[in-house]
């Protein structure tokens, strides 16, 4: 659900247009848009596999570190996944299981997409985690751009060594990013592909992303309808609220 | 000398519920040697008393002593040797072993007596097979013989260990009358 | 006396021999698959025995007891530096081989697909000394410090690979980053051991330093001489001087509990194998002297009216047990003698080249064992359960009364 919460990062933003000196002041404009104020989405997510494609429906209801997921196509009607600070708890309406994500599973993907868990699970800001540097400026799709890298720190616990962000210059939006192994392989790359103005906001709406390992494989996450002016009921971020 | 001694002997079989009566207070003395038949109508007990006689059964009341031997309150294995080492019988049909040869047949009853040699046991029986004219037939199967000859090694069977008494139901029934009456002419003998 | 009744008994068994023989072949049938199938489940034992010392374990090995509590763990958390052992390993007699090996979790990718994979750094020069997998190597091996890969046959078939292509081995470090590793296949393996051949194994100084890892490993591999036992306390005695209470030494068969477990499950079967030979025996016996004592009610009669005890007519239809439980079983002994002699000279493929799954360490051709205790006791069982079987039917038989007998 990081993607989740990356998501929401990348949403909220101001359009002023500060010119920026360094990788981290860019950045901290991009994080200093982070929302962790309450929303309610839905949303859907198309998995695509060589030729097999399947989409799936969600309603998400965020408050601060908190997301709740429920999953409305028929499929998966009433699986839950509720994101509790840095835990992720998953329930199965079939078995009526409730999961604690963990350990390897951290590394499966989400709901067999392209986005692990651990992906979406990150909720340090990348300014702590990543060395920054500002490589450059590039037009991306006719819209100027800061590339930014960022290398892990000595000693941090990251998926990837490396990663690569395409900052637009005026929504302080990551338009695409680049995620490598160690060794420097390409791993994933991710990239907005719509903004659209909501309550006066600009928001990415449509983000694919791709796994560089696997040809013919991208995920494609959009939002279809977004309601910030929401209350949020008592105890729905919890694992009774899972259950029900 | 008395042989065989009964008196008041009664057999009552129970068939459920119905009682029925079979021999009712039967006396009678055999001496050693005589020559005994009893006759009568089909159903009037000759069979239930060769079966007492022939410790096959036992007295519903009265005694039965054969050569000074109380048979009443006898085990059925001491019953089994009595008839062992003083009986001899023949029936009406015979009943050779059949997976036996008539030699075979006629020393199952020394060999039952475990008394004797090999070689001995053999000597004998084909001796009593030769009396009773089998000396041809030794070694043929009850199923290889007429009716005539399976009786005849029937009485060699009955004969060769020297009982002290045969006890022959119907042996002639279901023979011709000229081979019956060489049969019972065997037996006089 | 004794002659008699023997006499008696087989000459009944010879008068009923269509009922005899079909007796004695329910009874042979089940001797013999009593010996076959232990002398299969025998077979596989031993081999896949083999096969997890000369593929996956060695003779005894050193690693965290976590990952032996816990096979799925696939984690780099409990890795150890193993120059610690080395020196005092090599000073003991009865070890003569050793060789260190990384497992580690990974993606084998081929531009196409993907396959979950257990991983294993091995080193290339010392991996031959304990383990024989080379002599299944189509191929070359792996080379010291190279981008190399030696995949197992059935990933290779998975994915579709052949010697000299290119693959992407993608994993974490110990630090939990991505690493993706470009490695050309050299070889592939095709061992009799299946969970062999879903695995990938790269040059472990390749893979320690990828991985962030130095000189760490997750288990040492050793081959000893002399008595197991022994050897096994030498190098566990070793491990407790070094105070890692971590890590602990374990034979082959505590490391593969599995499949011990499986093999343990084979003795269920040889009762449940036995229980039913001796149903067999019982029916079968059962059957044949309920029968021959009532077609034979008349010739009891006048057995007994001749002075036959009741203990020598059981006698009789005991003996006619012991026949038909001692012919059965000799002709059920015989049938498996010959034929496990072709299964141990010879064996067979009952499977292909299919993996018979469920994690049995074996593939191809099957060989049985001679196991003469099972091949001893089936007869005797198959004997004692005829005799056993025969006594209540046959005191049923000896107890009719001799007048009612010769009634029929």
């Amino acid at each position: 659900m990081k993607r989740l919460v990356l998501l929401m990062l990348l949403l909220v933003c101001n359009s002023g247009s500060a010119i920026a000196e360094t990788a981290e002041q860019i950045m901290k404009m991009v994080e200093a848009n982070v929302y962790y104020g309450e929303a309610y989405m839905e949303s859907d997510m198309t998995i695509r596999s060589g030729r097999r494609e399947m989409t799936k429906t969600m309603s998400i209801w965020v408050q601060g570190q908190n997301a709740l997921a429920e999953f409305t196509n028929p499929a998966d009607r009433g699986t839950k996944y509720l994101k509790l600070e840095d835990e992720m708890w998953i329930f199965f309406p079939d078995a009526e299981d409730l999961v604690l994500i963990s350990g390897h599973m951290l590394r499966q993907g989400f709901m067999g997409s392209d986005m692990s868990y651990e992906d979406m699970m990150t909720t340090e800001k990348l300014s702590e985690l990543y060395d920054l540097e500002l490589e450059s400026q590039e037009d991306l799709d006719g819209r100027p751009t800061w590339v930014i890298g960022a290398t892990a720190k000595e000693g941090v616990d990251v998926s990837y060594a490396i990663r690569k962000m395409w900052i637009d210059q005026e929504y302080h939006i990551s338009v695409r990013e680049e995620l490598y192994a160690v060794s420097g392989r390409l791993l994933k790359v991710s990239r907005v592909e719509e903004i659209d103005q909501i309550a006066g906001r600009n928001y990415p709406v449509t983000v694919v992303t791709e796994d560089a390992l696997r040809r013919d494989s991208s995920t494609t996450l959009r939002i279809l309808h977004i309601d910030f002016d929401i209350d949020v009921a008592d105890g729905l971020f919890s694992l009774e609220s899972l259950q029900r | 000398m008395t042989m065989l001694e009964l008196s008041n002997v009664t057999k009552i079989y129970a068939q459920g519920k119905v009682h029925v009566t079979a021999l009712r207070d039967v006396d009678f003395r055999v001496d050693s040697g005589e020559f005994l038949s009893i006759a009568g109508p089909s159903g009037s007990g000759k069979t239930t008393l060769l079966n007492l006689i022939g410790c096959l059964d036992v007295p519903t009341k009265g005694s039965i002593v054969l050569e000074g031997q109380q048979l009443a309150e006898r085990s059925k294995t001491q019953l089994a040797k009595i008839r062992r080492d003083h009986l001899g019988f023949v029936f009406q049909s015979y009943n050779l072993v059949p997976v036996l040869t008539a030699i075979e047949n006629v020393s199952l009853p020394l060999e039952l007596m475990r008394n004797m040699t090999k070689k001995a046991v053999r000597e004998r029986a084909e001796r009593t097979l030769t009396d009773v004219g089998l000396a041809e037939h030794l070694h043929h199967r009850p199923n290889e013989l007429s009716g005539g000859q399976q009786q005849r090694v029937a009485i060699a069977r009955a004969l060769v260990k020297e009982p002290s008494l045969i006890l022959a139901d119907e042996p002639t029934a279901n023979l011709d009358s000229e081979t019956g009456e060489a049969i019972l002419q065997l037996m006089w003998t | 006396m004794a002659g008699i009744l023997t006499k008696l008994a087989f000459r009944n068994l010879w008068r009923q021999r269509r009922r005899t023989i079909l007796t004695c072949l329910a009874l042979a049938f089940g001797i013999y698959m009593v010996i076959i199938l232990d002398s299969f489940v025998g077979g596989m034992t031993e081999m896949a025995g083999r096969n997890i010392v000369q593929l996956q374990t060695g003779d005894v090995q050193i690693q965290a007891h976590a990952y032996v509590d816990d096979p799925t763990d696939r984690s780099l958390d409990h890795v150890f530096a193993y120059s610690d052992f080395t020196d005092d390993l090599r000073q003991l007699d009865q070890v003569s081989a050793m060789t260190p090996r990384l497992s580690f979790a990974a993606e084998l990718h081929n531009g196409m697909d993907d396959y979950h994979v257990r991983a294993m750094g091995v080193d290339p020069l010392t991996d031959p000394d304990v383990f024989t997998t080379q002599q299944y190597l189509a191929g070359q091996w792996l080379e010291p410090g190279q981008q190399q890969v030696v995949v197992g046959a059935r990933v290779a078939q998975l994915l579709d690979l052949t010697v000299s292509d290119y693959v992407i081995l993608l994993t974490r470090t110990a630090n939990n980053a991505f690493q993706a590793l470009d490695l050309e296949v050299v070889g592939i393996l095709d061992t009799p051991h299946p969970e062999v051949n879903l695995a990938v194994y790269v040059p472990l100084d390749m893979a320690q330093t990828s991985l962030g890892l130095d000189q760490a490993i997750t288990s040492l591999h050793m081959t000893v001489s002399g008595s197991a036992k022994s050897a096994y306390e030498a190098i566990s005695s070793v491990v407790e001087q070094q105070n890692s209470t971590a890590l602990g030494a374990y034979t082959w068969e505590q490391a593969a509990e599995d499949f011990m477990v499986m093999a343990q499950s084979s003795r269920a079967i040889h009762s449940m194998l036995l229980s039913m030979l001796i149903l067999i025996a019982i029916v079968g016996v059962v059957n044949a002297i309920l029968l021959g004592a009532m077609e034979r009610t008349r010739e009891i009669g006048v057995l007994k009216a001749m002075g036959m005890s009741e203990r020598e007519v059981t006698q009789e239809f005991v003996t006619e047990a012991f026949g038909i439980g001692f012919v059965g079983s000799a002709a059920g002994v015989l049938l498996a003698l010959l034929t496990n002699w072709f299964l141990v000279e010879y064996g067979i493929n009952p499977y292909g080249d299919m993996d018979l799954g469920a994690g049995i360490p074996l593939r191809g051709h099957l060989y049985g064992v001679w196991n003469w205790t099972i091949i001893a006791g089936a007869f005797m069982v198959g004997i004692l359960a005829s005799v056993l079987a025969g006594i209540v039917p046959a005191i049923r038989a000896a107890g009719k009364s001799p007048i009612w007998a010769l009634r029929q």
